[in-house]
């Protein structure tokens, strides 16, 4: 009997210490990868200040609440603050290739405009 | 923290435009909305923002287990906006990938833009160089033109220098060659033709009737014997007779003209018996219908 609860006991505190160590790993994975997108973040001069700002914020509540043992609450802190970081540098890229956008539709409108512009000579040359 | 949850959600519904529909939305549905809606805008190829969304689906599902667990849970408004962020991260990587589309096309385009240009610029060339083609045509025709007729008059100067005898001189000067025909050609004192006079005009009429570019004018022409009445009359008169005898000789009248000079164009001095025999003359001034035009 005291053989059977030990091994009970030894099976709970087994599962427990996993349970506890699985959520660590993916507090630490997360906030890891949410480090690992700052830096890349941090190579773009024209990201939205008030995002980079506020995910750094929720990066910083990330490791409060995970120094509290609120593992599952710093999971998803540290993922909204990556989110963050993700939606500035999707932003900045988006402005780049709308101004890509514009310049090629300008440069598209020049060639039409030379199209014209060759064709009027053309139908002058072959009018005779 | 039931209030906290309560006033986020509210939040939420809120900035729904149904908002008549609003209560009756869990958390989990609004978020499996924001990832359907921003789903259904993606391009075929948005890959990035599919994977957003995959991720996106993920925190639904975390949603939906924390929310059946426990619909109280402090971690719900977390994983609400987490769902948010990820439709809105989705949206925004489609709208780039939309983008990129739309320049990938416009390359496409301007690629085709360019061909076209270039074909109407070889065409204008090919135009172009027709036109030279043409235009140096046009002028080595406007020269062998001017070859032959130039040809034409030499040939007809070579002939025309065959009559060249001491009754008739033949010269060129800037009006055109000129015949001059001495007045023993003439009766004296008469503007009838003599039979000698008549033979040389019969060849020059030949002459002309071969070399059609040519007029006639002729000029009667005196000496200072005799009144200036008599002599401008004979010497119209005479005029007159050598192009009537070249009419008949089948010169059409429209190339001939006649006039009487009298005594006013004496080519030696009347003061001798040798000017005054040069001064008696009829000139057949013969000028190139075609070098006047010109």
């Amino acid at each position: 009997m005291k053989a059977n609860f030990f091994a009970c006991s030894m099976i709970l505190a087994i599962a427990a210490l996993t349970g506890c160590s699985g959520s660590q790993t993916a507090v630490n994975r997360s906030l890891g990868q949410a480090e690992a997108t700052r830096i890349l973040a941090s190579e773009n001069t024209n990201l939205d200040a008030n995002l980079t700002s506020s995910a750094k914020s929720k990066l910083d509540a990330a490791r409060a609440l995970k120094e509290d043992g609120k593992d599952e609450e710093a999971q998803a802190m540290a993922e909204q603050g990556e989110l963050e970081l993700r939606l500035a540098i999707a932003k900045s890229e988006n402005q780049s290739v709308k101004n890509e956008d514009k310049k090629l539709e300008e440069a598209l409108n020049a060639d039409e405009e030379r199209k014209v512009l060759y064709q009027s000579i053309l139908d002058k040359e072959t009018k005779k | 923290m039931k209030t906290m949850n309560i006033l986020t959600l509210s939040a939420l519904v809120a900035s729904m435009s149904f908002a008549a529909d609003a209560p009756s939305i869990s958390p989990v549905d609004h978020c499996k909305l924001s990832l359907d809606n921003a789903k259904a805008t993606l391009p075929a190829n948005a890959i990035s923002a599919k994977s957003t969304l995959a991720e996106g689906y993920g925190a639904l599902n975390q949603l939906e287990t924390v929310y059946a667990d426990d619909d109280d849970s402090d971690l719900i408004p977390t994983l609400v906006e987490n769902c948010s962020k990820y439709a809105e991260l989705a949206k925004l990587q489609g709208e780039t990938q939309a983008l990129r589309n739309h320049i990938a096309e416009n390359w496409e385009k301007r690629a085709a833009t360019n061909r076209t240009i270039e074909a109407i610029q070889e065409q204008i060339g090919e135009a172009r160089s027709g036109k030279v083609s043409d235009l140096e045509a046009e002028k080595q025709a406007i020269k062998a033109q001017k070859d032959k007729l130039e040809a034409s008059k030499n040939e007809a100067m070579d002939k025309l220098n065959a009559l060249q005898s001491q009754m008739i001189q033949v010269t060129k000067d800037a009006r055109g060659i000129i015949l001059s025909m001495s007045d023993i050609l003439f009766e004296i004192g008469q503007a009838s033709l003599k039979t000698d006079l008549k033979t040389s005009l019969a060849k020059i009429a030949g002459i002309l009737s071969v070399y059609q570019q040519f007029d006639v004018s002729i000029e009667g022409n005196t000496d200072n014997v005799g009144s200036e009445e008599f002599n401008l009359k004979l010497s119209q008169q005479r005029a007159e007779n050598v192009m009537n005898f070249l009419i008949e000789q089948g010169i059409a009248e429209s190339r001939l003209t006649a006039k009487g000079l009298g005594m006013t164009m004496p080519i030696a001095d009347n003061s001798t018996k040798e000017g005054r025999q040069k001064n008696r003359r009829v000139d057949l001034v013969i000028t190139d219908r075609t070098q006047k035009v010109k």
